[in-house]
């Protein structure tokens, strides 16, 4: 159980020790509201050299979109990371919710390119009734990535009381229960993080994240349930330990999962109350990432990954572990990527 | 059966108000030069929105000799039967026919910002003030802004506003138009150019979209309510107005701006400010903790208690503070700004 710890901190070390070969790295973060409604785009950019680094970030944008500017002149100190702020002054939504953006850093005679599929990750005001089914998102922003082959589409909603997630899952098999002791199971983990925080290095720090897992279950006996993994004040030393899930279930949130042909639905509602220091309000920004466990197909499926973060931004503890789990050797990418309450896409 | 079906069109008629010949003009006695123009703002929060709407509407009525000659509402309940209650709560008090406004994320007054379960009046008063009011329905507004969308929405928009300005006759005394739409940011940029189809360029216009949220949207006009419908108020008289827009998508960026179009607006106005209404975006409202520390730096420049009425919108009218904006053009409809009319004498 404890096992986990020392490899935890090694990879840690490991991780802080990486440089890419590359001067900088770019990353555009998701946006969190929609693009026609004009929000800033923010663009990462991280000093991984041992030297200053001085340069200039060009940014391309989609046909028909137009930035305050598409140019800005950097400075950065070894190890330093950078937001740049770019302005949506016009820009069209689209269906996908997929917006292809370049960003080129020149400087010291190197030239660093990264072209990504940008989406708006925005929950729009809605209340859904929590059955399983995906009949009422349809006004919700679909954002959705594939691993090996299989899809997931991650859908929000929020309202005064809850925070609504509805996740679907393709896949060929389900597994709702553990017949042996290290059976996996499948399941979907979510993080949810005020804005401005950032996953603690060391073990012992305190979480400043909710956890939620809701699993499966079609037995008679016994339902779907949610399991709260961590909330704030937690030590961090408790996302390493493989924990049993008995004792963990959170009623507080309501939870339906379906199964139709190859694609799970998990559909839930967090009720904000739980999650006091995220304010329901249009606007509100925070940071909210998914794992899915598949454990008899895909393995882990990561938003994380799927969003852009650099391979340097894996970290055993942004992710609680717990028995059952589909996690393999290398720790999961951070459970912060950006989120946020809009009003409508209409 | 049948009887299911004559109740339902009678819901539907009397939502519509067709139910009672509602006209879709409307107008005070016009303005006389030199007279007074009496302002008062009330608000009023309570979880019951009919105790609400008749709290705030008795309190509105008392601050004038003979009542209100209309009346702006800004309201933030959640869903149609709250909005029905505070509505028939207002009307309790006041005469339906002078009832204008919408629903939006929140109403601004001196006293602060009240968003949950709150509604916030502004009435005028006097026979230095004048009102023209008009009604577009079906502004043909909803769906998302995409590639294929965006084109016949923004024709549609812009056909209806240009509608709305032709409802309502000018006149030499004219001096703003107020414009509450159900049009998302980046909607009300075409129903703005359609109004200045009519009104021309550099006619000064103010306002905001009304809240999007599922369930949220309505637009009222002579008390009652509408979805994908327009309200333009014309204020005409012998005072002055003067208007200022600033944009800020950031937090740190929200109070400064707040203060530097207030500044702007008071720095332009010819006379003593009277009145400042203000169209402020629900999205720079959420990225403050505490929304009322945009308004104490209005309240700074403005030095001494000028009535503030103001809404979060989901879209606002006035100067856009945009690379591309076109000087010649006054007013643009656009999002993520403070846009501030300051009414003076």
């Amino acid at each position: 159980m404890t096992g986990c710890l020392p490899a935890a901190i090694l990879w840690l070390g490991l991780a802080r020790c990486a440089t890419g070969s590359e001067p900088v790295a770019l990353r555009v973060e998701n946006l969190t509201v929609p693009p026609s409604s004009g929000p800033l785009m923010h663009v990462l950019i991280a000093n991984r050299g041992k030297a200053r680094y001085e340069g200039k970030v060009d940014v391309s944008v989609p046909e028909g979109w137009r930035l305050n500017r598409t140019r800005l002149r950097v400075r950065l100190r070894p190890g330093e990371t950078r937001r740049l702020d770019f302005a949506i002054e016009r820009a069209l939504d689209n269906r996908r919710n997929r917006y292809r953006v370049a960003v080129v850093a020149e400087g010291g005679g190197r030239r660093v390119e990264r072209t990504q599929e940008v989406v708006c990750a925005s929950a729009p005001y809605f209340q859904p009734r929590i059955d399983g089914k995906a009949t009422e998102w349809d006004d919700a922003i679909p954002v959705s990535f594939v691993t090996r082959g299989k899809r997931t589409t991650i859908r929000t909603y929020w309202n005064h009381d809850a925070f609504c997630v509805l996740v679907e899952v393709q896949e060929e098999d389900l597994s709702t229960r553990r017949r042996k002791p290290d059976e996996k199971i499948d399941a979907v983990q979510l993080a949810i993080a005020r804005s401005g925080t950032a996953t603690p290095s060391r073990p012992r720090a305190r979480a400043e994240r909710h956890e939620f897992l809701p699993v499966a279950s079609f037995s008679w006996l016994r339902r779907s349930r949610c399991y709260r993994l961590l909330g704030p004040g937690a030590r961090l030393v408790t996302a390493t330990q493989e924990r049993d899930l008995d004792g963990l279930e959170c009623r507080d949130v309501a939870l339906a999962v379906r199964c139709r042909k190859d694609v799970t639905t998990y559909e839930c509602a967090i009720p904000f109350r739980l999650m006091p220091e995220i304010k329901p309000s249009e606007g509100r920004e925070f940071f909210f990432s998914v794992l899915v466990h598949d454990p008899d197909g895909t393995g882990l499926r990561e938003w994380g990954e799927a969003a852009g973060l650099w391979p340097w931004q894996r970290n055993p503890l942004a992710w609680c572990r717990w028995r059952g789990d589909s996690r393999g050797q290398a720790p999961p990418f951070d459970s912060r990527t950006e989120w946020g309450l809009c009003s409508s896409r209409h | 059966m049948g009887c299911r079906a004559i109740v339902l069109a009678g819901a539907v008629l009397a939502v519509a108000g067709c139910a009672r010949g509602l006209k879709e003009t409307w107008q005070t006695t016009p303005p006389h030069p030199g007279s007074e123009v009496v302002v008062a703002v009330v608000a009023a929060q309570n979880p019951d929105p009919y105790a609400a709407g008749r709290q705030a509407a008795q309190a509105l009525k008392d601050k004038f000799l003979g009542g209100p000659k209309v009346v702006l509402i800004s309201e933030c309940y959640l869903g149609r039967k709250n909005k029905e209650r505070l509505l028939r709560g207002i009307r309790s008090v006041l005469p339906r026919e002078i009832l204008f406004g919408g629903a939006t994320y929140g109403s601004i007054t001196i006293d602060g910002c009240h968003d949950r379960d709150a509604v916030a009046l502004l009435g005028l008063a006097g026979d230095g003030v004048g009102v023209r009011a008009a009604l577009e329905r079906e502004l043909g507004a909803s769906g998302p802004w995409t590639e294929d969308a965006s084109d016949p929405l923004a024709r549609r928009l812009r056909a209806a506003g240009a509608r709305l300005a032709r409802k309502i006759p000018t006149s030499a005394s004219d001096r703003l138009l107020v414009v509450i739409a159900d049009a998302h940011s980046p909607k009300n940029g075409p129903l703005v150019q359609g109004i200045q189809d009519v009104l021309g360029l550099r006619f000064p216009i103010i306002g905001g979209s009304v809240s999007k949220n599922a369930g949220q949207s309505y637009v009222y006009y002579q008390g009652e309510m509408f979805s994908d419908a327009a309200v333009a108020l014309m204020l005409s008289g012998a005072f002055n107005v003067s208007l200022a827009g600033r944009q800020a998508k950031e937090a740190k960026a929200v109070v400064a701006t707040a203060e530097a179009a207030t500044a702007i607006a008071h720095q332009h106005l010819k006379g003593s400010p009277t009145l400042a209404l203000i169209f402020d975006c629900a999205g720079r409202k959420g990225k403050l903790d505490r929304p009322a520390d945009e308004i104490v730096p209005i309240k700074r420049v403005l030095k001494r208690d000028v009535p503030l009425f103001g809404c979060y919108c989901a879209g606002e009218i006035g100067p856009a503070d945009t690379s591309d904006a076109s000087p010649n053009v006054l007013s643009h409809g656009v999002g993520w700004h403070i846009m501030i009319a300051l009414l003076g004498r």
